[in-house]
């Protein structure tokens, strides 16, 4: 057990900054995906409150990428 | 569905016996008058928890011959160890002394008590505390009423131990007609059941004149008068000093466990020590007489031959019992647990998982969202709204303002009775389980515990809200009374898009609906709010109405904040996405 936490430390030491940046393309091209479906979803609705709610989600969806 | 009506048949019976026999109801009398003043010495020793009392009186019980000490003083100083016991039991009650420090207490006292016996065998005199009654009512209630909160609870200590006084002084008199009828010399017999039934009769006897120092003069006066021989008075005495434990019996009536478990221990220790002494009787017998001649008391001097073998044989009691105080501590604590029946249990807790660390987060995640149905339930109730009326409601606004204010909730009761001992099974249960688990997992149950605070902070801010919700909506001015309805719009709210953003499969559907719900839910930001200063502006709302509004709006937006919190830990499992939200809240405290 002990073993495994000092193997766990030098790879937190040595690879944590690469796996940060890749989990962080992860995430940024998730939310580009779900910012073009969201984006696709405003053009085909037709009820204009449902057209304020999604571009409300839009406008939080853009907040979150610029977060990451 | 007998037990419901218990209560009923108890009063009817305590309203026959009082109608029809005056001399019951001057003792049902004294016992009520007594449970009051225990109320108010309650009552009034929690008004000093925290302060010197406290201090003083952990210093003074922290150890056993301390607290062994402490009790023999007070009861040579009070004359009375029933009075003292009276006291522990309060001090109980209101958790300023430990329960192993009353037991050391009570030990003290029973030898304390022997005083008493040697003040009547010398001058035949006893103070008449029951004299002192009136004036303590009489200063104690002027007392109470003082802006000092130290003039209070000593006001209402000395209101206590004034209506206690003055029960006695009833159950007293109620028993002089009892006394008139106690003629000892009918039961003079010797051998072992004539010890029983003088062992019996001194407890009757000392029960009916609550003291055992007016019991051990009646003794002596009937040893004087020849209607009784030397051995009998012997086990009177013995008898005595177990009826005395009576008074204590009573005063543990309205306190809570560990009162009733010092009452037990106090009749436990009584009870023993009457078992040695009764058990070796004759052998004692023997050795009061041989002391007696030795210290210079005459053979004749029964009074005083009395006092030491009451003193012998309570010295030998304490000295029987002491070292099993440990022991007898951990067995009182097995007894009177209050077990809350409206608690809600944990319905996903399992021990057999508690060392898997997957399993043991999923039962916890369950059991937190468990805790937040429930408490979100309670919320909505305490704003006078049902779950189902609201919840994917179109119109949220219109089912606040039809909304019926005639539902029986209240949010502090449910947190006290059903959901703290949840919350604390919970913590215990996540603490346990946490420590195998790796970092990560660690990670996951701290967040856990921090959802389950969340919840807990929420129902305790609807506290705050709760009344005045219902207050204003009786009000005349429709403004506050709308105002008070947009709070409850906005909880209700935050309810439904939480319960709607539970069917999102993809966790950024979660955290997006969730960021929106706090851009909305800011409005309730009281400082940032516009509208209320508007409203005083153009005198719309009074100052009074004003500073409640503004107080109100704080408590429903950390209601709102406190939900949203949990919802985000309990139904974003990805932390990356998580700490975007959490991004938020460091930018707006930067």
């Amino acid at each position: 057990m002990k073993i495994n936490k000092v193997f766990k430390g030098i790879e937190k030491l040595f690879f944590s900054n690469i796996d940060d940046k890749q989990k962080k393309e992860e995430l940024k091209e998730k939310l580009n995906k779900k910012i073009k479906q969201t984006k696709k979803e405003i053009t085909n609705a037709q009820d204009s409150e449902e057209i304020y709610d999604l571009r409300a989600k839009l406008y939080i969806l853009k907040k979150l990428l610029e977060r990451v | 569905m007998l037990k419901r009506y218990y209560f009923q048949f108890f009063l009817l019976s305590l309203a026959f016996v009082v109608f029809f026999n005056d001399d019951y109801k001057i003792i049902i009398a004294g016992i009520a008058i007594f449970i009051v003043g225990m109320v108010f010495m309650e009552e009034g020793f929690k008004l000093f928890s925290g302060g010197m009392l406290e201090k003083t009186l952990q210093a003074s019980t922290d150890t056993l011959p301390k607290a062994m000490g402490t009790g023999f003083v007070a009861t040579a100083i009070m004359q009375s160890s029933s009075l003292v016991s009276i006291i522990i039991i309060s001090f109980l009650s209101a958790e300023l002394i430990t329960l192993s420090g009353a037991i050391g207490v009570i030990l003290g006292s029973n030898i304390g008590s022997t005083t008493t016996a040697w003040i009547v065998s010398s001058f035949g005199v006893k103070i008449d505390i029951a004299a002192y009654a009136m004036p303590m009512i009489i200063f104690g209630a002027a007392l109470k009423y003082s802006k000092s909160k130290s003039y209070q609870g000593i006001g209402k200590i000395v209101l206590g131990l004034g209506f206690v006084f003055l029960g006695i002084a009833y159950m007293k008199d109620g028993f002089e007609v009892l006394q008139k009828t106690i003629d000892m010399s009918k039961y003079a017999l010797e051998g072992y059941l004539g010890i029983l039934v003088y062992v019996l009769l001194g407890m009757i006897a000392t029960v009916i004149m609550q003291s055992s120092a007016a019991s051990i003069t009646l003794i002596i006066t009937a040893l004087a008068t020849n209607q009784i021989i030397y051995i009998n008075a012997l086990e009177l005495v013995i008898g005595a000093n177990v009826g005395t434990t009576i008074t204590a019996v009573l005063a543990a009536l309205s306190s809570n466990s560990n009162g009733k478990r010092v009452a037990l221990a106090h009749f436990i220790i009584k009870v023993a020590t009457a078992f040695v002494a009764i058990l070796f009787l004759y052998q004692l017998s023997d050795f009061t007489t041989y002391l007696a001649l030795k210290i210079g008391i005459d053979s004749d001097d029964y009074a005083m031959q009395l006092a030491l073998f009451h003193t012998i044989f309570n010295v030998i009691g304490v000295l029987l019992v002491s070292p099993f105080t440990g022991r007898l501590v951990k067995y009182l604590e097995t007894l009177f647990i209050e077990v809350n029946i409206y608690a809600l249990k944990p319905l996903y807790l399992d021990n057999v998982v508690i060392n898997v660390p997957d399993a043991a987060i999923e039962s916890i995640k369950k059991e937190i969202i468990h805790l937040y149905d429930s408490s979100v339930e309670a919320i909505s109730h305490s704003m006078f709204l049902h779950r189902h009326e609201f919840i994917k409601s179109a119109d949220i606004k219109s089912v606040v303002k039809n909304s019926k204010m005639n539902m029986k909730s209240d949010v502090n009761e449910f947190y006290t009775n059903k959901i703290k001992s949840l919350y604390g099974d919970i913590i215990h249960y996540a603490t346990l389980s946490q420590e195998e688990m790796s970092e990560e997992d660690q990670n996951r149950i701290y967040d856990l515990k921090l959802a389950s605070r969340e919840i807990i902070e929420a129902v305790k801010n609807m506290r705050d809200l709760q009344k005045n919700i219902y207050y204003y909506s009786k009000s005349r001015n429709s403004y506050i009374k709308e105002e008070y309805d947009n709070l409850r719009v906005y909880i209700a709210k935050t309810i439904d898009t939480i319960e709607r953003l539970k069917e999102h499969d993809d966790e950024l559907d979660v955290i997006s609906t969730i960021e929106l719900l706090k851009e909305s839910t800011k409005a309730l930001d009281s400082i940032k709010n516009s509208r209320i200063d508007t409203l005083i502006r153009e005198n719309k709302i009074d100052s009074k109405m004003a500073t409640s509004l503004i107080n109100d709006s704080s408590f429903a937006y950390g209601v709102t904040q406190n939900l949203i919190q949990a919802a985000t830990i309990l139904w974003i499992e990805d932390m990356d996405i998580r700490t975007l939200g959490v991004q938020d809240e460091d930018k707006q405290g930067i």
